[in-house]
């Protein structure tokens, strides 16, 4: 047992974390901030879980959350867009705030 | 070594968690996505002390900069009777803090979290220990040196295609969800920003290509070196308004394509020779991996771009002039 066997566990706790805001804040962007925690916690999880006895992490997981990051960031793009949408009065323009 | 191994991974995950509780638990959500900025930094750290440098550089740039980023950007568009309030324009008044609905979840969380682990450890445990990490033969038959941008463009070439695929369909969907007014940008002119882009783009540009000629040997490859192509590019579409047009350039859209155009073509050129998809031989692995690497770079880049500006741009005012001319 080394101190890098921690990582995964510390993943389960921000999962955890990211699922309760998700849930139980209202703030429509406190909730997409807590999907990205979730991702990160989950990726934490996956590639802690990864090593080999040796001490080498499998490539096969990292390309895997490498894939996850830069569709959690298309994802957020896209949610923050819609949010942007729901609370604009003008539906033409993208208004500058007060 | 080891109680100091120990001591720093003890103190950099206690400060992991208690940054993504605060990033939850912020009345302001300003507040949160500050925290959740500092998080993703120390989440990068997390994954080169789990020996991923690539998750490091990706980590960095994209879950740390850019989703920070379009958090704050959308936040600041938001006018700040809306931004205090916790609600959509039109619903219901806030929910007053529930503590036990609180605490169910983050069990319930924990307790999925704790299922997969043990599942995965019991998996493991079943395991050859001898049989390595990821099948060896496959690794050498892709002809590339790196592990993770093996998997990336031959193993799991399958992932990249439908990676460079959801990042079109995201852009169009932010396309079709607003405009952005090039006249009236939702920032203000600044010359610190402004000289700040002027000296950090090139810089971005520089580290972006060794990125890419390193990706096929060591850390690196098309998705680093387009998330730092992208935090090049956000600094840019901040400092020179210009920048918001990207989506209406011709040349730009050709880019934006690049990635996927250039997964199509690997996928399906092997079939016309009677192999299976994707399945390219190892001779030509390195040029080809470099050209699809430089594809998913300026791709990447010019994406993530695209969308930190929220929108189309609309077009300039002579172009809608000329149209209006053309029209019978």
């Amino acid at each position: 047992v080394t101190s890098l066997d921690l990582y995964p566990f510390a993943g389960v706790v921000v999962f955890a974390l990211g699922l309760t805001g998700l849930v139980v804040r209202p703030h429509l962007i406190t909730k997409i901030l807590s999907v990205n925690l979730m991702a990160t916690g989950a990726s934490l999880l996956l590639v802690g879980l990864a090593r080999d006895p040796s001490g080498a992490t499998d490539p096969v997981p990292q390309a895997m959350v490498l894939t996850g990051i830069v569709v959690a960031v298309s994802a957020t793009a896209v949610a923050l867009a819609l949010v942007a949408r729901l609370y604009r009065a003008d539906p033409d323009s993208v208004e500058s705030s007060d | 070594v080891t109680a100091a191994a120990w001591v720093f991974d003890v103190v950099h995950l206690a400060t992991i968690v208690t940054l993504a509780w605060g990033s939850v638990t912020a009345r302001d959500p300003f507040t949160g996505i500050v925290r959740f900025i500092a998080f993703g930094l120390l989440a990068a750290l997390a994954w080169a002390r789990l020996g991923a440098p690539d998750l490091a550089l990706a980590e960095a740039a994209i879950g740390a900069g850019l989703t920070g980023a379009l958090l704050l950007s959308t936040l600041g568009r938001m006018r700040s009777r809306q931004r205090a309030a916790a609600v959509p324009a039109d619903g219901e008044a806030p929910a007053a803090a529930r503590p036990l609905l609180a605490a169910l979840v983050f069990a319930l969380g924990l307790v999925v979290g704790l299922l997969v682990l043990t599942s995965a450890w019991s998996i493991a445990g079943d395991r050859d220990p001898s049989a390595g990490p990821v099948d060896a033969e496959l690794l050498a038959e892709s002809g590339i040196e790196s592990e993770v941008a093996a998997v990336l463009l031959d193993v799991r070439g399958y992932d990249t295609l439908l990676e460079m695929a959801v990042l079109f369909v995201a852009l169009l969907a932010v396309w079709c969800l607003g405009v952005v007014r090039f006249r009236r940008p939702p920032w203000p002119d600044d010359p610190v920003l402004t000289s700040l882009a002027g000296l950090m783009v090139p810089i971005l540009l520089l580290l972006a290509a060794h990125l890419l000629a390193a990706g096929l040997h060591e850390a690196g490859g098309g998705f680093q070196a387009g998330a730092v192509l992208a935090a090049g590019g956000v600094l840019w579409t901040l400092a020179d308004r210009r920048a918001l047009r990207l989506g209406v350039r011709p040349w730009a859209r050709i880019g934006l394509v690049a990635g996927l155009v250039g997964m199509v073509a690997a996928a399906a050129a092997p079939t016309f020779a009677g192999r299976p998809p994707l399945d390219q031989p190892a001779e030509t692995a390195s040029t080809r991996g470099f050209l699809l690497e430089l594809g998913i770079a300026v791709s990447v880049g010019l994406t993530l771009t695209a969308l930190f500006a929220g929108g189309l741009a609309e077009r300039p005012l002579r172009q809608l002039r000329r149209e209006r001319e053309a029209r019978p």
